[in-house]
């Protein structure tokens, strides 16, 4: 019983590997699986941006270069004028004020009847609920093309359309798009995810529905919604087919995408290409600030403090 | 319970909508004759006019309508209403204000269009008939004006599925070759191989094709003079479209002597498929399309372009392609532009649209110009492009006078050279011609390509044709377009190729 | 209780049900009721009576369009739709989750991926021009396949193939419905509660039974929405085959599959554009009609596997 084995160690074996050998082999493991993600990540995010570069090279690009048969990675020469001449041909200001103002009353018209229809969806139990969403579901299934017409008859009956209408052409590229069964969809998803407990502790608080919706509901998928603001802002900004019918007659209610299209003509004049391009990125660059100052709101992970399992 | 009540309320929703429907039907009068009232309105009657015209023409319209409502001032007064986008867009935005009851008093557009304006029921046309406003006697067209008028342009307006004058025509472009006169004098690939060593060669090669060398015509004359005396390869201007496949022959034979045969080369390049065909279907007398009283009763029966001479010309232009003497914007794959190839070395001739000749220019070469090569032994036949316009019914006389009032300032001489010279297009008039503005304009002939143009297409004017227009008449174009793809892309036969065809145009009478 | 939720939803959903109405439901009615008239003109809005004959015209063999749309946009839009929802599904997931994992560099590569969706589609049709160009692309230099048509035939000589087009057409969408789906993907793991992961730790669970066990079912509301949503979506394909191959929808050798890449939307499109709004109105009916139980299926088949 003596201790005669004085460098006698404890070793604690699994899968015959030591404890020490078995947290390196895991870091390796860690390190690895790190670079690996890393390097997908990379590849991947190369395959992203590699679109918006050239959008960036071709603005300042010249015409002929820009239809060369074998293409620049970098301009040959760099065209600064492209930029000044797309400022000056482009009526930025009616532009951006025409486009702002559709974005923004679109966006929020649409954050409010999404809220309501979503909460209605995934909160209240009611009669003709599941047939309610499936119709719903069923609008999407139709292309966009075929209501075009019929809306447009539509728009002009209620009386939208005028020479000098401006309040009338904003209200027709607003209304007839401010319900979104995308994004009705998504967010009903998120609300779903909200447990039922919760529901159950305001109610015991003495809460009203329009109460838990408002207190609740809304702050705990703010991701979400403000997804759903990014992502229609943006639909605004690229919208194109329907302000073009609705603002034909009056230059001064055209879009950004109407007046990217009318203001240049590459069809006529090789130069304009590289313009119009240079145009494309200016009208770009606000919208990938938005996203860019948003997404931290998007990815901001939801504290579910107070809640035990 | 909830299903009876679901069920009454989208049998509701669907009655009223068939009403709304039934409704909607209401546009504006229609008739295919109208009558110019003597008087003038006394209150402002607006004349609105639509239009896509880029920003490079917009300037000299602007003026005009400026003009014109201060003539009229109190009266009249035009408003234009542009479109963002091309032809077709401005297309579907009239079909569409249309159907929503909003008829405009003028628009600009091709014939194509104009004919679905005007429908299959000439009771039913939303335009109408101008030979009563041509011939009116105190404001319409006297003899002599009329013979003003470039006879095919106004032809053109008289060629649709009912009897009349149903357009003007507003300006007008048309085809022509542009030719890589360097090559042509001997700075080409053959010759570079062959007088790789001398030194003299290269010193006018030089001359000619340095960047911002400005080759002049004395400097192509030496280089060709002296290719000539030392047996190299220079190539003379074809005039003929069988003088111009023999040529592309040469060229390629030639490239094979000098061990070239693996350069990607293709001497001849036409961007419209459509307008390639038309054209020589026109002049070898191949037909085509027709408006007459078979085609009246049978729509389908317009489409007459599924025959044997066809075929066989057909046949002849794939067998070009699979040699590769010639490409064609849909053997490219429809997506690619031969004046591409042009500009980047890879074909000696281009025949194109004289509206895109800034897709032409080339910093490498001197671009030179001749009319398209035509059918030997045959007229030549040019096509017609650019808009005409076109007069809506409304249920207001006054908005027809102005409108007419206002084609005749388009019209006007001074003003239809001007309005057409600012993007190389070609007026409607005869005496336009004869100008000091477009004398002037023509005169920088040699200064750069756009003066260059309407310099070359003045003597075109006696051979453009017309092809006849009617509901499904654009689907026709498109589709002798897309022979050429079926056979050479797509390995149809040629009879399956134009069975194809025929059967898209079928469909869309 | 009942009752009272009864009207209370109405109230709610009011907004949504007036606008739908006006400017979704009717049109969709409208659309249905055209498809059924004869020679419709849409300007005055007359036809010749009720028929079937637009939908024989597609359906059965005989007609106008029986090769058109049985043999090239029906096969099209189906292949495409198989192809890139699945496809891009995952890949989106894999990113999302490798993004939500990594430790530094979270917010550029946030903005990265979000970058095709602020690019002007004109500039996208470029690239994949300069990418996929038979002598000059990229992609042929990269992988040494030079003079290999995966768009542009080669004048008078090789044809491009329907697999090739194929492909360069699933890449382009696949690459562009990305953005969207990472979005969504991201913003649902957020909501994931760190205490499973942590709870997953202790039981020593590997990277990939994590995201099997935990991950993906946590996260499956939103992969049902997206899966949804894309399916949806990919049966309405139209603007990538406009982008890469222009107007006429491109030319393959009809040896290997479909002669171009059209598709159901585009055929309803070009319906429209030649004044044949019956025609087009009945070929939505009938892609509708196949959404519709390509959807069912779906809600059936994952009805056990999402949980909320």
């Amino acid at each position: 019983m003596e201790n005669n084995y004085p460098n006698l160690q404890l070793v604690i074996k699994n899968d015959r590997l030591s404890a020490e050998k078995k947290n390196k082999l895991s870091l390796l493991g860690r390190i690895l699986s790190l670079v690996l993600t890393y390097a997908f990540l990379a590849f991947m995010a190369l395959l992203m941006i590699f679109p918006f570069y050239w959008m960036i090279i071709t603005s300042l690009k010249e015409g002929m270069e820009i239809n060369q048969m074998n293409p620049t990675f970098w301009p040959q020469i760099i065209r600064w004028e492209n930029y000044s001449e797309a400022f000056s041909r482009l009526n930025f200001g009616t532009l951006l004020r025409n486009t702002l103002v559709v974005g923004i009353f679109s966006t929020i018209g649409t954050l409010f009847t999404t809220i309501f229809a979503a909460f209605a969806f995934a909160r209240l139990e009611f009669k003709g609920r599941d047939f309610m969403f499936s119709i719903l579901l069923a609008t999407m299934m139709i292309p966009g093309e075929m209501m075009v017409t019929t809306n447009y008859v539509s728009v002009s009956l209620l009386g939208m359309i005028g020479k000098d209408n401006l309040m009338g052409a904003y209200a027709a590229m607003i209304l007839p798009f401010m319900v979104s069964v995308f994004y009705i969809y998504l967010l009903r998803q998120n609300f779903k995810q909200i447990p039922n407990e919760l529901y159950l502790a305001a109610k015991v608080d003495g809460k009203t529905d329009w109460q838990f919706l408002w207190k609740v509901m809304v702050p705990l998928a703010m991701p979400t919604l403000i997804t759903i603001f990014i992502l229609k802002l943006m639909g605004a900004w690229n919208s194109y087919v329907w302000p073009n019918l609705i603002a034909t007659g009056n230059q001064d209610f055209w879009l950004i995408t109407n007046g990217l299209r009318g203001t240049f003509s590459a069809a006529e004049n090789i130069n304009d290409y590289g313009v119009q391009m240079a145009a494309t990125v200016i009208v770009t660059v606000p919208l990938l600030l938005l996203f860019i100052f948003f997404r931290k709101y998007i990815m901001r992970g939801v504290s579910r403090a107070g809640i035990k399992g | 319970m909830k299903n009876t009540r679901m069920l009454t309320l989208t049998s509701g929703a669907l009655l009223a909508s068939v009403a709304a429907i039934c409704l909607s039907s209401c546009g504006g009068a229609t008739y295919s004759d109208q009558v110019l009232v003597s008087d003038d309105p006394t209150s402002l009657t607006k004349i609105v006019f639509f239009e896509c015209l880029g920003h490079a023409n917009e300037g000299n319209l602007g003026k005009i309508v400026s003009a014109f409502n201060e003539k009229y001032a109190g009266k009249y007064e035009v408003e234009l209403s542009k479109v963002a986008g091309t032809y077709d867009a401005l297309h579907d935005a009239v079909n569409t204000k249309l159907t929503a009851g909003e008829v405009p008093a003028l628009c600009m557009g091709y014939p194509d269009s104009f004919s679905v304006y005007m429908g299959k029921e000439i009771d039913d046309s939303n335009i109408y008939r101008l030979d009563n406003f041509i011939d009116d006697p105190t404001f319409g067209f006297t003899a002599e004006e009329k013979k003003d008028f470039v006879p095919e342009y106004l032809a053109e307006g008289q060629n649709y599925q009912f009897e009349g004058t149903w357009s003007l025509p507003m300006y007008k472009s048309t085809e022509i070759m542009y030719y890589n006169e360097c090559y042509f004098a001997g700075s080409n690939q053959q010759n570079l191989a062959k007088f790789a060593a001398n030194t003299e060669f290269a010193a006018l090669n030089k001359a000619v094709t340095d960047k911002g060398a400005n080759p002049t015509d004395e400097s192509l004359k030496a280089l060709k003079d002296w290719v000539k005396s030392h047996s190299g390869y220079a190539y003379e201007l074809p005039t003929t479209w069988e003088d111009m496949i023999a040529l592309a022959k040469q060229m390629v034979a030639d490239m094979k002597t000098e061990n070239l045969e693996n350069i990607e080369f293709y001497p001849v390049g036409y961007d419209s498929d459509a307008n390639l065909l038309i054209s020589q279907f026109a002049q070898r007398g191949i037909p085509f399309t027709v408006n007459d009283e078979a085609s009246k009763a049978d729509p389908t029966k317009h489409f007459v372009f599924d025959n044997d001479e066809a075929k066989a010309f057909v046949n002849t232009l794939v067998q070009n392609v699979k040699d590769k003497l010639l490409i064609t914007k849909g053997v490219l794959g429809g997506s690619k532009y031969t004046n591409t190839y042009f500009t980047n070395l890879k074909s000696a001739m281009s025949i194109g649209s004289t509206g895109g000749s800034s897709y032409n220019v080339s910093s490498n070469f001197k671009v030179g110009l001749a009319p398209v090569p035509y059918a030997a032994g045959k007229k030549a036949q040019y096509i017609m492009q650019g808009p005409s316009i076109c007069f809506f019914n409304n249920s207001n006389d006054y908005v027809h006078k102005g409108s007419w009032l206002f084609y005749k300032m388009l019209a006007e001489t001074t003003n239809n050279t001007k309005l057409s010279l600012e993007n190389s297009y070609d007026p409607i008039k005869n005496s336009c011609y004869e100008t000091t503005e477009y004398k002037n304009f023509v005169a920088k002939h040699d200064s750069e390509l756009k003066y260059d143009i309407p310099f070359h297409t003045q003597d075109l004017r006696d051979n453009y044709m017309t092809s006849p227009v009617f509901v499904g008449s654009s689907t026709a174009r498109v589709e002798i377009g897309n022979v050429l793809q079926y056979i050479c892309n797509s390995n149809f036969s040629t009879d399956e190729a134009f069975a194809k065809a025929m059967n898209s145009c079928r469909a869309a009478a | 209780m009942e009752s009272k939720n009864n009207w209370k939803a109405w109230l709610y959903l009011a907004p949504v049900i007036v606008l739908m109405a006006v400017f979704t439901l009717y049109p969709i009615v409208n659309t249905v009721v055209v498809s059924f008239l004869k020679d419709y003109n849409q300007i005055n809005g007359s036809s010749k009576g009720f028929t079937f004959y637009n939908y024989q015209q597609i359906l059965s063999p005989g007609g106008l369009f029986y090769e058109d749309v049985w043999l090239t946009a029906l096969p099209n839009t189906l292949i495409l739709t198989l192809i890139t929802v699945p496809t891009s599904i995952i890949l989106a997931l894999f990113i999302a989750i490798g993004l939500n994992s990594i430790p530094f560099l979270k917010k550029i590569f946030q903005t990265v991926f979000f970058m095709p969706y602020v690019t002007n589609a004109i500039a996208i049709g470029m690239v994949f021009s300069v990418i996929f160009d038979t002598q000059t692309g990229i992609f042929n230099a990269i992988f040494g396949t030079y003079g290999f048509p995966w768009i542009f035939p080669v004048p008078g000589g090789a044809t491009v193939a329907y697999g090739s087009a194929l492909f360069s057409i699933c890449f382009y969408i696949v690459w562009h419905s990305l953005p969207y789906k990472i979005l969504i993907f991201l913003g649902g793991l957020q909501n994931v509660d760190q205490q499973y992961y942590d709870a997953a730790k202790i039981d020593a669970a590997s990277r990939a039974k994590t995201i099997m066990k935990i991950t993906v079912p946590l996260l499956s509301p939103q992969i049902l929405y997206v899966m949804i949503t894309s399916f949806i979506g990919a049966f309405k394909e139209y603007n990538s085959v406009i982008g890469l191959f222009g107007t006429n929808g491109g030319a393959f050798d009809k040896n290997t599959g479909p002669s171009s890449m059209k598709t159901m939307v585009f055929f309803i499109y070009d319906q429209i554009a030649k004044g044949k709004v019956q025609y087009a109105s009945a070929a939505a009916v009938i892609l509708f009609v196949i959404i519709m139980l390509f959807t069912a299926i779906q809600f059936k088949v994952s009805k056990k596997r999402v949980h909320y």
